[in-house]
């Protein structure tokens, strides 16, 4: 008996032993990276954080889909080079096993910034010096950088899962369901509203960093472009009249504009410009005069016909001798060519020249405050500052909206927007212009396949992407979109 | 001692137990893959709510085994309704057991053969026209996006659609169709007699003896035969006012009746629009002829940017030219396709091209930028001039050469040198060469014509002088012509008026009755300088002279 009792307390220390001590013992950490527990402790943690997400957004993958998704399938472009998946775009013949139409690289820019909203809180929270201003400014950086992703994903998918919680705890959703157009473009609106308060004006350290980053200016062009691609045109009409009000963008000179925009990048009309520390690989694959891969569409040079001084035409948006994109591509009016390693461009998501446009058409279609006078002057302010000479004055509602398509088309060609406006226009009143995209077949097609190609453009619901199959394949609760389903 | 006891018979149960259990192959009775994927076969029968009616027809032809077995096919599977409608239009019966008679089962094996490709093709290479591979029945299926919507409304045929499409399968690629194809059987024309919208072209094959010999599927040979009819349709002679046979007779060949002849009008217009060939309107060349079956006549087919141009006429005001109305083209049978022309086509002669060949920079070698101006090169630089005997040659390019386009062949001391010449239309040429004459010159030549001596002798030693320069008509009644006024060189001399720059008439009446590239070969009698410039092919028209009092048409951009 007295043994056993022995027993018993030789058993219970080494019960004790085994349960508790070893727990610490038992919790290795990785000692040559930094893990969650570990991260999020101080303002400069916070910020490297946050310019992952601006640096997400630096990836090819990323930046390709910017540039091309908004070319691709409209009148701009066609290639020299370009592989089977940017072909079949180029006729709108889309399907979801085409790559192409991955969005990862998106919800990978979107996942950064729910990271950092996730967890700034307590990293200020621990950190003395990180002042209640710094950390309301970081979160609206990635609130607003978040939603420029998701205004490109409502515009290119219609519907997409709506993913506001980062995936790192068990708490998010792995499986979201699609949400709809309107919840998608509410969650935007209602973010970029509440984030314009605690965004800055702009950044003093350099043009780069002002530009670069996510401003009051970003975030209000950003709202301007959804309300209008939403149709709340007084909306639209107030949030670029409030960035209008920052008195900070102007227009650049007429005579400046291909070198101040495009080659030196970062001009005063600049409102937010992704930045590349190294290549802008996007645009040398795309335009680099030794091998470009796509060329402009052979519509493009009579585009800028009419007006023979305008900036915007030979050696300002191509070049006429050798039907090449200037735009990237180009250095200065002698036709001379950026080398293969100096494509330091800059990619332009929005400048002022854009707010203008967009209000002119908010000035046109809103009920309210409908005032075609002003459309007009907003209109002619762009095409003057580019041609020298005013737009032709007192058109009709119907004429000044087929002013502005074009103007915007000169304006903004090959910068990732012309497939957007095509949608836009068409889309308003239950596809009422249907015919801007069918129009498209006939410039597109060859001899052999006008039929086909119009056949890839009569469904309205085509003119939205499908989703990636592999995102089909990993999650069970989404829905292909309409078109696509097969 | 029980303890050991029990140790004894627990040790023994597991004896048993390892001895009875573990030895067991886990793996019997079960068959591995290389893949998990299922075959055509397993797919379809993986979904019988969809294909199962399908899988019994494939059981009862036999093709149930060939669809599981090793290859790539393409596989276009009726819908369970698809097949149910089928069965009910042609048989009168529900179900596929109650098919009995070897002859319904022998047609079900040509449907089979029919729906089926040895090739895998996915939606991604459909177009306007045919599937390029044939099926196992050795006929073409075709695609069609004239219903619009894309690819899920694409039509089979013009006759199903498809419900499902692109499911894929380890050997090979499944379509689900909402219809059963019918396979063809029919010749060209009895479709066309069929279908009903030809009914005054179909008469006129009829009348003409076309009707029959366009009805025979395989030649006697055993092979199949191949045609394409562009036919008008009654619609389309309605336009042009011709409402019947009759009124189609009036207009091709009034008064003369007897059809069958091969030189009556009427015959020659039929068999114009019948070429021995199977092409899909995307099957036609870009730019090019397609012969007929009308001896020595061919269409003349030109594919802008936007439009197929049949005939064109090319007289550069007003110009026509026949197009085909897609609803009614593309229509395939089984020896051959038909479309549908949007105007009356009457036989149609290509119109001669003037065509100035200059020796230096047409050379692809000139504008690749491989051969330079002064550069002693050998004829293997070349691919379209040749020489004997070997050595090197040069040309010159400059500003100050009197020639056309500043530049001329430098040749001497040949036995022989030969040219290929561009693409000639077929029709009736004049033929003039251009060599720098005078006291330099020394070379007397006899021109061959694809490898047959062509004109009289060109003699270049001649002076300006011995052929009546500068009098137009005494040099034309020797066969010299001047220069033209247009070429000049970097001082501003006219090439019309240097005594030494004479266009040399090689012939006025050179026959091209066929559009191609043709070899002229200069042929020296006695060896020796002389510069060679041009070589150009005038028109003649309506056998009347010539007209080059201008400028040579400068359309190649000089």
């Amino acid at each position: 008996m007295k043994r056993n009792i022995i027993k018993i307390y030789a058993i219970i220390p080494i019960l004790f032993i085994t349960l508790f001590s070893c727990d610490t013992y038992l919790e290795l950490e990785p000692q040559d990276s930094l893990i969650q527990q570990e991260f999020w402790k101080n303002k400069e943690q916070v910020s490297a954080a946050l310019a992952g997400c601006y640096a997400s957004m630096n990836q090819s993958a990323f930046t390709e889909r910017v540039l091309l998704w908004g070319e691709l399938r409209g009148e701009m472009l066609v290639s020299a080079r370009a592989g089977n998946n940017y072909l079949n775009m180029l006729k709108n013949y889309m399907f979801p096993a085409n790559g192409f139409v991955d969005w990862s690289s998106f919800y990978k820019t979107i996942n950064h910034c729910n990271l950092v909203l996730t967890f700034a809180d307590e990293a200020q929270a621990n950190d003395l010096s990180f002042s209640e201003q710094e950390l309301s400014r970081i979160k609206a950086e990635a609130i607003t950088i978040r939603a420029l992703v998701y205004s490109i994903l409502v515009k290119n998918f219609k519907e997409v899962p709506l993913v506001l919680i980062a995936t790192s705890s068990t708490e998010a959703d792995f499986y979201p369901p699609k949400n709809t157009e309107e919840e998608i473009i509410a969650q935007i609106t209602a973010d970029l509203e509440a984030a314009v308060d605690g965004l800055s004006l702009g950044f003093a350290q350099s043009t780069a960093h002002d530009k670069g980053k996510m401003t009051k200016g970003a975030a209000l062009a950003i709202l301007a472009d959804i309300y209008l691609w939403d149709e709340q045109y007084d909306k639209c009409i107030d949030a670029t009249n409030r960035l209008v009000a920052l008195n900070k963008y102007s227009l650049v000179n007429g005579a400046d504009w291909f070198d101040s925009i495009f080659f030196q990048g970062n001009s005063q009309e600049g409102i937010f410009e992704l930045q590349f520390s190294d290549i802008n690989t996007t645009l040398k694959n795309s335009f680099y005069y030794g091998n470009p891969t796509y060329l402009p569409y052979n519509g493009i040079q009579q585009l800028y016909s009419d007006f023979p001084d305008d900036v915007r035409g030979n050696l300002g948006t191509f070049d006429r001798d050798f039907n090449s994109v200037f735009k990237y591509a180009g250095v200065n009016n002698l036709g001379f060519y950026r080398a293969e390693d100096q494509f330091y461009n800059t990619l332009i998501f929005f400048r002022y020249a854009d707010v203008l446009l967009m209000q002119a058409e908010a000035y046109i279609l809103s009920t309210d405050n409908k005032d075609l006078d002003k459309a007009y002057t907003l209109i002619n302010q762009v095409h003057e500052r580019a041609t020298g000479i005013p737009l032709e004055a007192a058109q009709s509602e119907g004429d000044l909206l087929s002013a502005l398509l074009v103007e915007r088309q000169k304006e903004f060609a090959f910068e990732g927007k012309r497939w957007y406006d095509l949608l836009r226009f068409a889309k308003r009143n239950n596809f009422e212009n249907q015919y801007l995209m069918l129009d498209l077949a006939f410039e597109k097609a060859g001899p052999d396949d006008y039929d086909q190609i119009l056949s890839y453009y009569t469904d309205t619901e085509s003119y939205y992407l499908p989703i990636y199959q592999n995102e089909i394949n990993l999650n069970p609760n989404l829905i292909q979109n309409p078109y696509y389903e097969n | 001692m029980r303890t050991n006891k029990f140790i004894t018979w627990l040790s023994m149960a597991v004896l048993i137990m390892v001895v009875s259990v573990g030895c067991k192959d886990k793996l019997e009775d079960s068959t591995y893959f290389t893949s998990d994927d299922l075959s055509v076969i397993q797919t379809l029968e993986a979904n019988p709510e969809v294909f199962s009616s399908y899988v019994e027809i494939l059981l009862k032809t036999g093709s149930y085994n060939a669809l599981k077995s090793y290859g790539n096919y393409t596989c276009f599977a009726p819908t369970n309704e698809a097949v149910k409608t089928f069965l009910k239009e042609k048989f009168n019966v529900e179900t596929v057991a109650e098919i009995s008679s070897p002859e319904d089962i022998e047609y079900l094996r040509t449907v089979v053969k029919f729906q089926t490709i040895p090739t895998g093709r996915g939606t991604s290479g459909f177009v306007e026209g045919r599937i390029s591979d044939t099926t196992y029945t050795g006929d073409f299926l075709t695609t069609s996006f004239l219903k619009g919507g894309g690819i899920a409304n694409v039509e089979i045929n013009r006759e199903v659609g498809l419900t499902e499409y692109d499911i894929k399968a380890t050997n090979g690629i499944i379509h689900a169709i909402n219809g059963v194809l019918h396979p063809y059987v029919d010749p060209v024309t009895v479709v066309m007699e069929k279908a009903g919208k030809h009914t005054i072209f179909v008469e006129a094959l009829k009348q003409t003896g076309y009707f029959d010999k366009l009805s025979v599927i395989y030649d006697e040979t055993g092979s199949k035969n191949s045609f394409t009819v562009l036919a008008e349709s009654d619609e389309v002679y309605a336009q042009e006012g011709i409402n019947s046979f009759d009124d189609l007779v009036n207009r091709i060949s009034p008064g003369a009746l007897d059809f069958s002849d091969s030189e009556n009008e009427l015959n020659r217009f039929v068999a114009y629009h019948v070429a021995e060939n199977f092409l899909y309107s995307i099957n036609f060349p870009n730019e090019g002829f397609i012969t007929t079956i009308l001896p020595r006549n061919a269409w003349k087919v030109f594919k802008t940017d936007k439009e197929l141009k049949i005939n064109e006429t090319e007289t550069g005001v007003d110009d026509t030219w026949t197009s085909l109305i897609s609803a009614g083209s593309n229509l395939p049978a089984k020896n051959g396709v038909y479309h549908t022309v949007d105007k009356l086509m009457p036989i149609f002669t290509p119109k001669a091209k003037y065509l100035i060949f200059d020796l230096v920079t047409d050379q692809p070698e000139y504008q690749q930028g491989i051969v330079k101006s002064g550069g002693q090169y050998t004829s293997d630089v070349y691919s379209g001039v040749r020489w004997y005997p070997e050595g090197t040659r040069r040309f010159w390019k400059r500003g100050k050469e009197l020639n056309y386009k500043n530049s001329f062949f430098d040749v001497g001391g040949y036995a022989w040198i030969e040219f290929d010449t561009p693409i000639i239309p077929k029709g009736k040429y004049e033929m003039l060469i251009l060599g720098n004459g005078g006291n330099n010159a020394r070379a007397i030549i006899q021109v061959y014509w694809d490898g047959e001596p062509i004109g009289s002798l060109f003699d270049m030693t001649k002076k300006g002088t011995s052929i009546g320069w500068p009098d137009e008509a005494i040099m034309e009644s020797n066969g010299w012509r001047h220069g033209y006024k247009c070429i000049t060189d970097n001082k501003g001399n006219i090439q019309y008026d240097n005594s030494n720059k004479n266009r040399f008439i090689i012939t006025k009446e050179l026959l091209c009755p066929e559009q191609k590239s043709h070899v002229v070969r200069l042929q020296a009698i006695k060896a020796g300088n002389g510069g060679l410039d041009f070589i150009e092919f005038i028109p003649v028209i309506d056998n009347a002279p010539a007209d080059d009092s201008s400028c040579p048409p400068s359309g190649d951009g000089s």
